[in-house]
């Protein structure tokens, strides 16, 4: 218990750091359920193909630099392959969203509810096994992702913060915020909301709700890419199967802050890290291999769906009439 | 010139067929009215219009122009706007930016932002609440968000979907002042109403639409008279003699 | 006067009568379902494939158990995998050498001594079915008021849960710091599982035994599964699934209906699972994940949602897939990699694939025809909505999450 106690502040910025990754995931759950009503479960998938892409082109690219530095990276190289990651990611992961919403969920737009959640679970298990089928039929079973900066540990105001964790702390609220801009201030964002409360007369002020769909689509996709490159760079590692997982969680931080809500997502991933935070913290402390986070996680979920289903914030989904 | 012309236009939501050939004339400058019960057609007429529903059959000519086969954005393009039933304002937003959908299928800022001064010229109500959210409002403020959220399209056409549903009489009566005084300044109006004493009373021309046909067909006035509409819309079993 | 008399005129039940094109389809697999053992003696491989057909015994039972659930009372569950796990391992701690109490008790159904613990297998094959169904009945209670998605995802974390306490409520690899017994023998598998005996005989690794009692317990099932199709009760879940809101107006009690859905389906997937734990003798969790849960929604998918025969069918085919074609076509892979030298299709290991597989059939079935290969005719009209009225109507009646609103 002392243990726990004592390394409490450092398991809190821990916390920080996973639950702005799963913020930045929740994200496209929260965009998508609220113009669309659909669990997009293929979205975890979608965030550990940006870790997979990024991780592709990194080595392609930086090969030669990240293997001679044990994956360090200094200076302008340094700053080339940051930006190398989170392109490739954007435009990949960019891109794979669309094409699953245009071909795999557009076509039962005006079927019964059953079908595009199943479908979502299709597509799901397609991506990641897709994966796996390359992982092993290449032989890469462990992905080692390259760290890029030098790992050492920050002491700031009696915290110890991971120089990893300074990544996260950068980039994923620029990324926040940029979405908060793009959907309260744009014209874009403007059609988006739109659409999420009223299709009908979205589509009335002459709003192209396809587009706009699609355009969602591909901004959760984005964000969930970008944070597949961040977790990628904050764990070292990436692999067919982390998307299942973070997804889950992802989406109880969705539906914990609200469902449709954009500021109830980033709230819930923040709460979800931190809880994940704290009880891997008491697992270590109570000895090894326990895992009871994610049992604690689902139970988290399962609590807010049954008892409070419109979750901390207030959900946000279409208006019936 | 004639603004809106309905042709032979049939349509169907799924295996029904909702209109059964139907004719319609909307001279400019002209207020229209459509009277018809529920499930007549009235509200397919309107999203036939605005391209929401497509047309098996017949042809929808604004201004000259076949419409019928027109994407929504195409047809508020076109200088059609709509003010559809039950309002239908984005409740979580606010009046402001309401406002500023109306005008999505617009790029030219400047005078965008002339039409919403002149929205809130038109009503002194809204500018008060610009910032709040819509859904907030009085079920007659949100009826007027609605007309003025379509006039930020700059429409030559507004078509209006049971303006005076749901309000009280006062409101109904602003709202009918309105509908006349932007007549004045130049839209052509096309209304579908069940409330055919105030309709008929502002319209030029109307028609009585029941089962998808049309039935009836005549100037307001003579309308007003018509056993017919008197017997099913005004409530009264009149013996004409 | 003779009066004639007539010989009795052979005339099968009523039922049978009405449903002829099931009677034949059933009766016909029946005959072949029974002699099928004895059709393999030539082959010499007897026991492989008895084997891998009482696993695709083991696939009809749980894809019935979730067709009662998904197909037949329209709730989407995505882990039904925990029911199969709860009949496995309440089995297997109760009949094994997992414990070893210093005590030892006698009895006709459960007897215990220092070298395990004996549960009657016959016994408890009913008794874990219905602590299955029971689970059934827990699960379902906190979920009735909600809607298709939420439903899913719920049950989602139900498998997940019950997977994750399987595993942590065994030593595993872990120092077990709460200092908590060994129950389930977590990640280390919980083995020693004992195997039953009828009469003369004994069951142990002939597959030939479990063959036919896997048959018997699936006719069973099949039985009790048409019972509740045609029954008040399935008649209640097809005016749930189209209509809550009018099926509660007509006196439906929606709570019971969904709870009876629950656990009937959990109910069958014991059954199951007791089946396989003793067949292997041992049980593990990796038997019990969520890619086995979403397996046996292919099977119900496949073969046809809410259809009986369909189900069994769908689960047929995925077995098929997983038993002999995977391993065919990496056969030829391989062959058609040396030969052309592409190393991609030499170290390709389809058997990795069927996952991917079951995806891609998830979303060709649902794009291209969802009623499945075998529809219940039911199903296909609503799957196929005729209108677009029709369909508002079905999907009004999820229940809606308003802003702020419980």
């Amino acid at each position: 218990m002392n243990q726990f106690l004592q390394s409490l502040p450092d398991t809190l910025v821990q916390g920080l750091a996973i639950g702005m990754m799963y913020a930045l995931i929740a994200l496209g759950y929260t965009l998508v359920y609220g113009i669309l009503e659909l669990i997009n479960f293929a979205h975890g998938d979608v965030f550990m193909l940006g870790g997979l892409f990024s991780w592709a082109a990194l080595q392609h690219f930086f090969g030669a630099q990240i293997g001679a530095n044990y994956g360090v990276l200094g200076g302008g190289t340094l700053v080339m392959a940051i930006i190398l990651a989170f392109l490739i990611a954007t435009v990949s992961c960019g891109g794979v969203g669309f094409v699953i919403e245009r071909f795999a969920y557009r076509p039962l737009r005006n079927a019964p509810k059953l079908a595009p959640l199943v479908t979502a679970i299709g597509v799901s298990f397609i991506i990641e096994n897709a994966v796996l089928v390359w992982q092993t039929g290449t032989g890469n079973m462990e992905l080692t992702y390259p760290s890029l900066i030098n790992q050492q540990i920050i002491p700031v105001l009696g915290l110890h913060i991971p120089s990893k964790a300074i990544i996260v702390f950068v980039t994923a609220p620029i990324l926040m915020v940029g979405l908060l801009y793009l959907v309260g201030n744009t014209r874009m964002g403007k059609a988006m909301r739109a659409t999420a409360q009223d299709q009908e007369a979205a589509r009335m002020m002459g709003i192209d709700v396809n587009r706009v769909i699609s355009f969602t689509f591909i901004v959760g996709s984005v964000l969930a890419g970008c944070a597949g490159v961040i977790y990628a760079l904050y764990y070292n590692s990436i692999d067919y199967s982390v998307g299942f997982l973070a997804g889950l969680k992802a989406f109880t931080a969705a539906v914990l802050g609200g469902i449709g809500n954009i500021r109830g997502a980033m709230l819930g991933g923040l709460l979800v890290g931190e809880v994940e935070s704290i009880v891997d913290s008491i697992d270590a402390s109570q000895g090894v291999g326990l895992q009871w986070a994610e049992p604690a996680v689902f139970l988290v979920l399962m609590c807010v769906l049954i008892f409070r289903p419109t979750g901390l914030l207030g959900a946000q989904v279409v208006d019936k009439a | 010139m004639t603004m809106l012309q309905f042709n032979g236009v049939h349509t169907y939501y799924g295996p029904i067929h909702v209109l059964k050939g139907v004719n319609y004339r909307v001279e400019e400058g002209e207020i229209v009215c459509l009277l018809g019960a529920n499930g007549a057609g009235k509200t397919t007429t309107m999203k036939t219009i605005l391209g929401l529903v497509r047309p098996t059959e017949g042809t929808v000519v604004f201004k000259g122009q076949e419409i019928g086969k027109m994407t929504p954005s195409q047809v508020v393009k076109a200088g059609i706007a709509p003010v559809p039933e039950g309002r239908r304002v984005f409740s979580r937003m606010s009046v402001s930016e309401n406002l500023e959908l109306g005008a999505y299928v617009r790029s030219d800022h400047k005078a965008i932002a002339d039409d919403m001064s002149r929205v809130f010229d038109l009503f002194p109500r809204l500018k008060e609440r610009r910032k709040q959210l819509a859904g907030l409002m009085s079920g007659g403020e949100q009826q007027m968000l609605a007309i003025g959220r379509a006039m930020m399209a700059r429409p030559t056409l507004l078509i209006m979907d049971e303006p005076s549903m749901g309000l009280s009489p006062i409101f109904v009566e602003r709202v009918f002042d309105t509908v006349q005084s932007i007549n004045k300044q130049g839209v052509t109006i096309f209304m579908v109403e069940q409330n055919a004493n105030m309709a008929l009373t502002i319209a030029n021309r109307g028609y009585v639409l029941q089962n998808g046909e049309v039935v009836l067909e005549n100037d307001a006035a003579s309308l007003l008279q018509s056993e017919l509409v008197r017997k099913t819309y005004l409530g009264e079993a009149i013996e004409v003699s | 006067m003779a009066t004639i008399v007539r010989a009795p005129q052979y005339r099968l039940p009523a039922w049978f009568q009405n449903n002829r094109r099931l009677t034949i389809g059933w009766g016909t697999t029946l005959i072949i379902a029974l002699l099928f053992p004895l059709m393999l003696n030539p082959t010499g491989h007897i026991q492989d494939i008895t084997g891998d057909v009482v696993e695709g015994e083991i696939y009809a039972m749980l894809a019935l158990g979730l067709n009662v659930v998904v197909g037949f009372a329209g709730l989407l569950d995505l882990g039904y995998a925990a029911f199969f796990a709860i009949g496995a391992y309440s089995f297997g701690m109760l009949s094994s050498s997992h414990f070893l109490p210093s005590s030892s008790f006698s009895s006709p159904f459960i007897s215990w001594g220092p070298n395990g613990i004996h549960a009657n297998f016959w016994f408890f094959l009913l008794a874990c079915a219905m602590l299955a169904a029971l689970f059934g009945l827990i699960l379902g209670a906190p979920t009735l008021r909600l809607r298709g998605d939420y439903l899913a995802i719920v049950t989602l974390g139900f498998g997940e849960i019950v997977h994750k306490v399987v595993v942590n409520l065994g030593p595993g690899s872990t120092i077990n710091a709460f200092g908590w017994p060994d129950i389930t023998g977590g990640t280390n598998s919980l083995d020693g599982i004992f195997q039953p005996s009828f009469g003369p005989v004994q069951f142990s690794t002939d597959q030939v035994p479990w063959y036919y009692l896997g048959l018997g317990v699936l006719a069973v099932i099949i039985v009790i599964a048409y019972s509740l199709q045609n029954s008040r009760l399935g008649r209640a879940w097809v005016a749930m699934r189209e209509d809550e809101l009018a099926a509660a107006c007509m006196g439906i009690n929606l709570r019971n209906t969904k709870l009876l859905a629950f656990s009937m389906g959990a109910f069958f997937s014991g059954f199951a699972g007791v089946v396989q734990g003793s067949r292997l003798t041992l049980v593990d969790p990796s038997q019990f994940t969520f890619q086995i849960s979403i397996s046996i929604l292919v099977m119900v998918v496949l073969g046809g949602i809410g259809s009986v025969p369909g189900v069994v069918l769908g689960a047929g085919i995925i077995a098929l897939l997983q038993f002999y074609l995977l391993h065919q076509l990496n056969d030829w892979m391989h062959l058609a990699g040396t030969t052309a030298n592409i190393g991609l299709l030499q170290h390709i290991d389809l058997t990795q694939a069927q996952y991917l597989i079951f995806g891609i059939m998830l979303v060709i079935m649902m794009i291209f025809r969802r009623e499945g290969l075998i529809p219940s005719s039911q199903r296909r009209r609503e799957l196929r909505p005729a209108d677009e009225s029709v369909l508002a109507e079905e999907n009004q009646s999820l229940y809606t999450v308003r802003s702020g609103e419980a």
